[in-house]
């Protein structure tokens, strides 16, 4: 368990980030900020740290889930959007279990899900109804993830420095 | 029975608690707590339970109110609950931020034994792990076994494999042969942690009043503090947010011998209930206490 004590801005180090667009955008945050000193903060360094950036996905994830099955219920759209939001978050329960007991670790059902996810995606994306848009945005975001990993492979000495002053 | 394991208290939910922390992918964990703090709302004792302790905490609220906030404990318990699974078994640590970091540090130096009295607040478990591999110290934790069968089983074994060096967990149920092994930590500079918020059943306890409410906390940490002669430091593990917990500690105090032990006793308890009080009014949201607290229910 790594651990760095008594510096606020810490919170920003890409080590603390999963996805490549959220650690590309903690460095880029990161590089601009001066040591900010503060007594009494042990911040952990690891993948999943960050709050903000698993609420959002979380939450991301959610709605798009809800807008697919919205665009299937025949009902009204307010309508239909609340009752997928609903199903929407009791789905994920049930994808998660049969995930974990196809793959078997945290990691592997991690990237089981999210390929699923793209997979929807795709699928979504070739209708004719107003869900395309939703479908496209995901599978644009994926490649924006894409591009976002190629950076952060390219800037891995310039992230690795950076975060290597913490320790010291 | 084997319908019991899905009682609320049952193993099942500790079984897919752990289950789910070795599989969930991190970032539908707010989602999988968001739905599975809505399914324990259907749990009516729990949840009105939680509702007359707020009616006490924050009086004047509308009951309404008071439903969607019992939903905030309960998801801040569903937290906390987890960060404590992860750690035990993946020994991955929230972030820490200390408040009163001048009576940690006595804490943390103090020459002799003392004693750590917390509540159920926040994540008391994590806290006493996390402090028992940092500060290299011993430390004892008392805390009330689980009430079904099958679960204290559950968590025995789990104690036996995740607990971390430097830290003992025992029951508060054997009483007599624990007061003296507590003691004898004491006298061995070692600390220990007990919850002064609830009484298990068949312990001596002292009568105390919170929220204007009558109530009673156990004697335990109070009579041990005046037999070790060590001092009682009010400590907290608040929850601030996703893996982020907040450690407070308060100004230590003493439970002087006098001639008059009843005064004594309730001079410290008074202090302990004050404490309590401020703490609980400002996090009502982590005060995990799912039975009224109060013997008279909350006006």
């Amino acid at each position: 368990m790594r651990l760095v004590r008594d510096r606020e801005d810490a919170r920003w180090m890409p080590s603390r980030f999963h996805f490549a667009l959220f650690r590309l955008a903690a460095f880029l945050r990161l590089r601009g900020m001066a040591p900010r000193p503060r007594p009494g903060i042990i911040l952990v360094i690891d993948r999943d740290q960050s709050a903000f950036e698993n609420h959002a996905v979380s939450i991301w994830i959610a709605v798009t889930l809800a807008c697919y099955i919205a665009a299937e219920l025949p009902w009204v759209f307010p309508l239909a959007i609340l009752a997928g939001l609903l199903l929407a978050f009791t789905a994920m329960q049930f994808m998660v279990v049969i995930g974990g007991l196809i793959v078997r670790s945290t990691r592997a059902n991690s990237i089981f899900l999210m390929s699923l996810f793209i997979l929807v995606a795709a699928y979504y994306a070739r209708a004719t109804s107003w869900v395309r848009f939703v479908g496209w945005h995901v599978l644009a975001l994926a490649a924006l993830n894409a591009v976002a990993a190629v950076i952060v492979f390219a800037l891995r000495g310039a992230i690795a420095k950076r975060e290597a002053a913490f320790a010291a | 029975m084997w319908w019991r394991r899905f009682f609320v208290q049952g193993v099942f939910w500790r079984q897919g608690l752990r289950w789910a922390i070795l599989h969930v992918p991190l970032w539908l964990e707010p989602a999988v707590m968001a739905f599975w703090s809505l399914f324990f709302l259907l749990w009516g004792p729990g949840r009105r339970g939680v509702m007359c302790n707020l009616r006490a905490i924050l009086p004047g609220t509308w009951a309404l109110t008071n439903f969607f906030r019992t939903y905030r404990v309960f998801w801040n318990f569903a937290w906390t609950i987890a960060d404590t699974v992860r750690f035990k078994e993946l020994r991955v640590a929230p972030d820490w931020e200390f408040a009163s970091l001048e009576h940690f540090e006595q804490l943390r130096s103090q020459p002799g034994g003392a004693i750590i009295l917390t509540a159920h607040m926040g994540n008391y478990d994590l806290g006493a792990h996390l402090f028992a591999e940092m500060s290299g110290r011993r430390i004892m934790m008392v805390r009330a076994p689980e009430t079904d069968a099958e679960t204290r089983q559950f968590e025995e074994q789990q104690i036996a494999r995740t607990t971390a060096e430097g830290l003992t967990i025992d029951f508060s149920t054997r009483a007599s042969e624990l007061a003296l092994d507590l003691l004898a930590a004491l006298q061995r500079g070692e600390i220990i942690a007990i919850q002064g918020d609830r009484v298990t059943p068949g312990i001596a306890s002292l009568p105390a009043t919170l929220f204007g409410k009558p109530m009673h906390v156990p004697a335990g940490p109070f009579a041990l503090a005046m037999a070790a002669r060590v001092p009682i430091y009010p400590l907290f593990i608040m929850r601030q947010g996703r893996r982020s917990y907040r450690l407070l500690t308060s100004k230590p105090f003493e439970v002087t011998r006098t001639r008059d032990r009843a005064e004594s006793f309730e001079r410290a308890v008074s202090i302990w209930t004050a404490e309590l009080e401020t703490v609980i009014r400002g996090a009502w949201f982590e005060w995990f206490t799912f039975t009224p607290y109060s013997v008279e229910p909350a006006a």
